[in-house]
């Protein structure tokens, strides 16, 4: 299964993404992952610094909003690029907690793209599907 | 969808094209330009001419794309009364917009210190993502920055009298009100002031050749005022700060819509009435971030001045550096217009578009009030910038606005396939555009072909009346984000 794919039809100044997983956990990390790869080269971040994250929301969709706006306010509040996620949910899908790790922004080292300003709720979607779960996403770049 | 032309360069969306839709649609864009909207355009504008208490028509400008909520280049103005203020008509990057200085330089000073110049702009303006500000800041200096906008960089040394009085509303929207912005916004911008982003954001050097001023007469009053001079622009935002406080409201205002009533076609144009708690304190929370962005491109011209000083060993005053204006062209403002022979206040949103009044408008500063508002419109990296005035037309028909840019015509991802970022700088540089950049995909998808054709945009704009040309800027010099 592909953990995500980035659409160039839509919103062409921006970046759009489909983001899949197995689990609703896999599709929280393909879809975080996506989301810094459009700010970075992952494989230029060592994550050797952690996050802990907790969020909650009043549903799957929303939580997974509330994820990927985690990632993109640590990238300028903390100054770090996030790459490895673990993930558990509560409370029935509308809590989650998480261990993210990744490293603070460096220029000279990482291999540094476009810097992500907001996700959007354009098209925003987030649904089961036969094979698991798979989200579309936009972000205002 | 189908659209019809209503006369040369005005092409309309009737309100039956779509349920829902209360006003017609129209898009502004010559014979060549109209083929080459995206279908994203029809869908947006179509979903704006939707929302409750828009007045008159929802607007495209020929620079118009597909993006979020609104299109790129949308305006629509609503009823202060009775109608919505919306943070997807404004976008994330609240008062991204752009600034123009003069100098007194010539093409042929410049020109031998073109690479020492572009290489110390680059070292000196934090660029890129995870730049660090120019300004240290403490919360309570922060929230006077959001209450008092270029009026801060003025107390405290960033700014002359000159500045203020040329910019968009003096860089200061004297409604701003830190208390209704989150500790998030803050923690996310408190280290930005005087950074310039990444994206399709710039510092450039332009020369303006003989040949390409267009109006002789005025030009002159815009302070271009001898041949091949050489003047800057300067394109960013209100950096993280800004886009928090979008992100912040767009989750207010989507669960706030139940509570009155409100439906919309896409979750991107969630609003709320202008005349309600919520809807005024995004208002004022919008201007903390748009003080925020003016300050920002105050800063950064501070210290451009500051490295022109230095490089040619000469006093700012013998430079000759000062602001020509300052444009805001992702914000919304409470202004009044003759609506069906009456006047009506209403909020303008303008995403991707130029405030572009003509002469006679109060807000004026009164050396423009006789003439008209310059426009400034920045241009892709490759082919320059434009400098416009906006024109009496534009208040009767765009609700006094014009175009922020080219427009894209090609996705980021593409525009990287299309060409490498090292290869572009060495073009760029065999054209004579010295550039330096943050990021080298960050550059190629920056990259001239991704843009519609600036000359196109700008003699749509020129021959429909909304704003003309002034002069066109051609870019010797850039420091991308």
């Amino acid at each position: 299964m592909k953990k995500y794919e980035y659409d160039d039809s839509v919103a062409i100044g921006d970046c759009a993404y489909h983001a899949f997983g197995q689990t609703l956990e896999e599709l929280f990390v393909n879809a975080g992952l996506a989301a810094t790869e459009c700010m970075v080269d992952p494989d230029t971040v060592d994550a050797d610094q952690e996050q802990e994250i907790e969020l909650s929301a009043d549903s799957e969709s929303n939580l997974l909003y509330e994820w990927l706006e985690e990632i993109v306010y640590l990238k300028d509040a903390e100054d770090i690029f996030l790459t490895d996620f673990q993930i558990e949910f509560l409370d029935g899908n509308k809590k989650l907690r998480a261990k993210a790790r990744g490293e603070k922004i460096n220029p000279q080292k990482h291999g540094i793209k476009a810097d992500v300003k907001a996700v959007t709720m354009y098209r925003f979607d987030l649904k089961k599907t036969e094979e698991g779960w798979e989200a579309f996403i936009v972000l205002d770049l | 969808m189908q659209s019809h032309k209503v006369s040369n360069g005005i092409w309309q969306i009737d309100p039956d094209q779509k349920q829902g839709m209360r006003v017609p649609a129209r898009i502004y864009a010559s014979e060549k330009l109209i083929g080459s909207m995206d279908e994203g355009v029809y869908e947006q504008i179509t979903n704006v001419a939707c929302l409750p208490g828009i007045v008159s028509r929802a607007m495209v400008m020929p620079d118009g794309h597909w993006g979020y909520g609104f299109p790129i280049g949308g305006v629509a103005a609503f009823s202060t009364s009775d109608g919505v203020i919306s943070p997807g008509g404004i976008g994330f990057d609240i008062n991204c917009g752009i600034r123009m200085l003069r100098t007194n330089l010539t093409l042929e000073e410049v020109k031998p210190k073109m690479k020492e110049l572009v290489n110390m702009l680059f070292k000196v303006i934090p660029t890129g993502v995870g730049g660090k500000g120019l300004v240290r800041l403490d919360r309570k200096k922060f929230e006077d920055v959001m209450r008092k906008g270029v009026k801060w960089c003025l107390e405290n040394g960033y700014a002359t009298e000159a500045d203020y009085d040329s910019i968009e509303e003096n860089g200061h929207l004297k409604w701003a009100d830190p208390s209704t912005v989150s500790d998030r916004a803050v923690q996310r911008g408190i280290n930005q002031l005087g950074t310039l982003g990444s994206g399709n954001h710039f510092l450039e050097i332009e020369v303006v050749p003989e040949d390409l001023v267009y109006d002789k007469e005025l030009a002159p009053k815009f302070g271009i005022d001898r041949p091949d001079q050489i003047v800057l622009t300067i394109h960013c935002g209100s950096r993280g700060f800004g886009h928090q406080v979008a992100t912040d409201f767009l989750k207010v205002f989507s669960r706030a819509m139940q509570k009155y009533g409100l439906t919309v076609r896409d979750k991107e144009l969630a609003c709320a009435p202008f005349d309600s708690p919520e809807g005024q304190d995004y208002f004022k929370a919008m201007a903390c971030a748009a003080n925020n962005a003016f300050a920002n491109r105050q800063v950064i011209a501070h210290r451009v001045r500051q490295a022109f000083e230095h490089v040619f060993g000469k006093s700012e005053q013998e430079l000759g550096i000062s602001t020509v204006y300052d444009v805001a062209h992702n914000i919304a403002k409470r202004e009044k217009y003759i609506v069906d022979g009456k006047e009506l206040e209403v909020l303008v949103h303008r995403k991707g578009a130029t405030r572009s009044f003509g002469p006679e408008r109060e807000d004026l500063p009164s050396r423009y009030r006789g003439i008209g508002q310059p426009v400034i419109v920045g241009g892709s990296m490759q082919t320059g910038s434009y400098l416009l005035v906006g024109s009496k037309y534009a208040d009767e028909e765009t609700f006094g606005s014009t175009l922020h840019g080219s427009g894209r015509t090609m996705s980021r991802r593409q525009a990287k396939k299309s060409v490498r970022g090292d290869e572009l700088q060495k073009q760029m540089m065999e054209a004579g555009i010295y550039v330096q950049a943050a990021s080298m995909p960050g550059l190629a998808e920056e990259a001239g072909i991704a843009y519609k054709n600036i000359d196109d945009v700008i003699q749509a704009v020129h021959d429909l009346g909304i704003s003309k040309k002034v002069a066109k800027l051609i870019p010797i010099g850039n420091i991308k984000g």
